[in-house]
C-alpha cells in the first residue's frame, strides 16, 4: 500500500535530479506541489486503493442470475465452437430474433430432435432434483464424434459431445456424466473464474484510469461500467443492459471475459476439489432420481485420462474410490434414527436403464 | 506423503458430509422439487393432501414404518408423507435477483419472476456476433426451445415407463 502511494506521490514531486523512494531516478523541471495540491493527490491515492479494494472484493460477491446467465450463454457459445456445433437441425430461415420465443419455434423434426429431447428429459429431470432446481436447464450434443467431453456453463447449459454418446452403456452412465455437469453448475464453479476475471479487469481498468495501465494487461471493460458496477453494493454487472446500448462494444468486453474463462479451464481444469465435489452431486443425483450410481462409478473408469481436459481432472480410480466412499458414508444408521433419504442403500436395485433407440441418431453407421 | 494426508483430509469431510447434517423427529427438513405431493399416505392409491414448492420448511416426523422411502412431515398444520428424493436436511440455494440491486429470493420467488424464462441472453448474442458465432448462437436458441418445450408429465411419464422416481409435481413412487 505504501509503496504504491509513494509511487504516485514521487511522480510529482522534486527539481532537478532526485533519487526516489521508490527507486527511480527522474529529471523533473517542475516545482514542489503546495500543500493543497500535496492533499489533492493523496486523496486521489486514497479514492484509487479504495476503488481498488472494491474491485478484489469482487471475488466474493455472489453473481447476480441474469450476469451468470448472460456470462454462461458467451461461454456456452464458446464450447459449441469447440465442440464442432450443435447436432441440431435449423427451421429453414431462421433468424436470432425469430428463435428467441422458444414455445413457439418449430423445431425441424427427424432424429436430432429426438435425440435432443431425449437428452433434455433426462437432464431436466436432473435438474429439478438439484439445489438450483429452478434454473432454466438445457442440455445440448455437440457434433464432436472423435473427443469424449462434457462441459457446462454457467446458468444451467450442459453439452456433451456425440463421442459420449456414443461410449456411455445405458442411461445412468448417461444421466451421471450430465449429473456431474450440473454439478459444476450448482457448486458454481466457472462462476468463481468469472469472479476473478470480473475482479482483475475492474482493477486494470481503474488503474489504467489513473494512468496506472499494468504493462500487457487488456483492459476489456470501460470505466462508466466499473464505476456502475462497483456503486452497485451486490457489484452486479449488467452486462445485457451494455448489450442493449452498444453491442459491438459488449461484445467485445463478453469475448475477453470469456475467453479468459475458456483458457482457464482449457488450460488448468477446475480445482481437484471442485472434480470431486461435481462427483459428490452427481451420485447424490442419481440416486435421488433412481439410477443405479454405480453405473457412473463404473463409466468414470472408462474415461481418457491424460488426454485433453481429463488430464487436468483427479484418476480415474480416485474419482471412482471417492464415488463409493460417498455411497458407503450414506449408508442409514438405525442408532441414529436421522432423517436419510437412502432408504434403500446400496442402490443394487436400482435401474441402469437400457436405451432403446434414443441414441440412434449418434449411432446409426 | 502430501497427497496422502490430502486424500485422508477429503475422506473425512465426505464422511462428515454423511452425518454433520443429521435431523432428529421434529427437526426441520426442506423441499427440493417443485410441486413436490404432500400424501395422506404412502399407499399407492393414496391421495394428496398439499403441494409443496422449493425451499419450503416442513417438521420431521420419521420415516413411515410401511414404506422407509416416504416420510411423515408436518406443514402448515397439515401432516402427511413425503417421497424421500423431495426431502433435503439442507436449504435449496437462493438465487440472486438483480432487479431490486441484488435481492436474494428461494426457487419458488425466483420461477415465479419468469427470470429463467429468457431465451439466450443479449450480451450472450452480442459475443456470438463478435466472435462470428451467429450459427452457434442459432443452435443453442433452438436447444434452449427443445428443453423448453419439454413438459414435466413428459418427463415423469417417461420415468414410470423406465423405472425412474417421478420426483417433480408427482408424489415420487417408482
Amino acid at each position: 500500500m505504501m509503496t504504491r502511494a509513494l509511487s504516485l506521490v514521487c511522480v510529482g514531486f522534486g527539481a532537478g535530479a532526485l533519487i526516489l523512494p521508490c527507486g527511480g531516478k527522474v529529471n523533473v523541471n517542475v516545482a514542489p506541489p503546495s500543500m493543497g495540491e500535496a492533499q489533492a493527490l493523496a486523496e486521489k491515492v486514497k479514492e484509487l486503493d479504495a476503488k481498488r479494494k472494491k474491485c478484489g472484493e469482487l471475488k466474493q460477491k455472489k453473481v447476480a442470475y441474469d450476469e451468470e446467465y448472460a456470462i454462461g450463454g458467451a461461454v456456452a457459445l464458446a464450447w459449441v465452437g469447440k465442440g464442432g456445433g450443435l447436432f441440431v437441425d435449423l427451421p429453414k430461415n431462421a433468424t436470432a430474433e425469430s428463435l428467441r420465443d422458444g414455445l413457439k419455434v418449430q423445431v425441424p423434426s427427424g432424429d436430432r430432435r429426438e435425440l435432443h429431447k431425449y437428452v433434455n428429459q433426462v437432464g431436466k429431470n436432473l435438474g429439478a432434483l438439484s439445489s438450483r432446481p429452478a434454473l432454466k436447464w438445457s442440455f445440448g450434443v455437440l457434433s464432436d464424434d472423435r473427443a469424449m467431453n462434457a462441459f457446462s456453463a454457467p446458468g444451467g447449459y450442459v453439452l456433451v459431445t456425440r463421442a459420449v454418446l456414443q461410449n456411455v452403456e445405458n442411461e445412468a452412465q448417461l444421466a451421471g456424466v450430465l449429473a456431474h455437469e450440473i454439478g459444476h453448475i450448482t457448486e458454481r464453479h466457472a462462476l468463481k473464474l468469472y469472479s476473478g476475471v470480473k475482479a482483475n479487469q475492474c482493477d486494470a481498468a481503474v488503474l489504467a484510469e489513473a494512468g496506472k495501465a499494468v504493462a500487457g494487461t487488456v483492459v476489456h471493460i470501460d470505466i462508466q461500467s466499473v464505476n456502475s458496477m462497483l456503486g452497485s453494493p451486490a457489484g452486479l454487472l449488467d452486462l445485457d443492459g451494455l448489450a442493449r446500448q452498444a453491442a459491438d462494444k459488449a461484445g467485445k468486453m463478453m469475448a475477453g471475459f470469456t475467453d479468459k474463462i475458456i483458457e482457464d479451464i482449457t488450460s488448468n481444469g477446475f480445482a481437484h476439489d471442485d472434480e470431486y465435489a461435481a462427483d459428490r452431486v452427481a451420485m447424490e443425483l442419481l440416486v435421488a432420481a433412481g439410477y443405479n450410481p454405480e453405473e457412473y462409478v463404473k463409466f468414470l473408469g472408462k474415461l481418457p485420462e491424460a488426454q485433453g481436459l481429463w488430464a487436468h481432472h483427479p484418476k480415474n480410480a480416485d474419482r471412482q474410490k471417492a464415488c463409493r466412499r460417498w455411497r458407503d458414508g450414506v449408508k442409514p444408521s438405525s442408532a441414529e434414527a436421522g432423517f436419510s433419504p437412502y432408504a434403500d442403500w446400496p442402490f443394487e436395485k436400482y435401474p441402469a436403464v437400457a436405451f432403446r433407440d434414443e441414441l440412434k441418431a449418434v449411432r446409426k453407421k | 506423503m502430501r497427497r496422502k494426508s490430502w486424500l485422508l483430509a477429503l475422506a473425512a469431510a465426505v464422511a462428515a458430509a454423511g452425518t454433520a447434517l443429521a435431523v432428529k423427529p421434529g427437526g426441520v427438513l426442506y423441499i427440493k422439487a417443485k410441486g413436490t405431493k404432500l400424501m395422506e399416505s404412502s399407499s399407492p392409491t393414496a391421495k394428496p393432501v398439499g403441494l409443496l414448492q422449493p425451499g419450503q420448511e416442513v417438521t420431521w416426523d420419521g420415516s413411515d414404518p410401511s414404506n422407509k422411502q416416504w416420510h411423515r412431515v408436518k406443514f402448515q398444520g397439515k401432516s402427511g408423507v413425503v417421497f424421500q428424493s423431495n426431502l433435503s436436511p439442507t436449504k435449496p440455494q437462493m438465487e440472486l435477483l438483480s432487479k431490486g440491486g441484488g435481492a436474494e429470493v428461494d426457487p419458488q420467488a425466483f420461477a415465479s419472476s419468469g427470470a429463467a424464462t429468457k431465451a439466450l441472453s443479449e450480451a450472450a448474442v452480442a459475443y456470438g456476433k463478435e466472435v462470428k458465432g451467429e450459427d452457434a448462437v442459432k443452435q443453442l436458441l433452438v436447444v434452449e426451445a427443445i428443453s423448453q418445450q419439454i413438459k414435466q408429465e413428459e418427463i415423469n411419464d417417461r420415468n414410470r415407463k423406465v423405472g425412474l422416481f417421478t420426483v417433480a409435481n408427482e408424489g415420487g413412487a417408482k
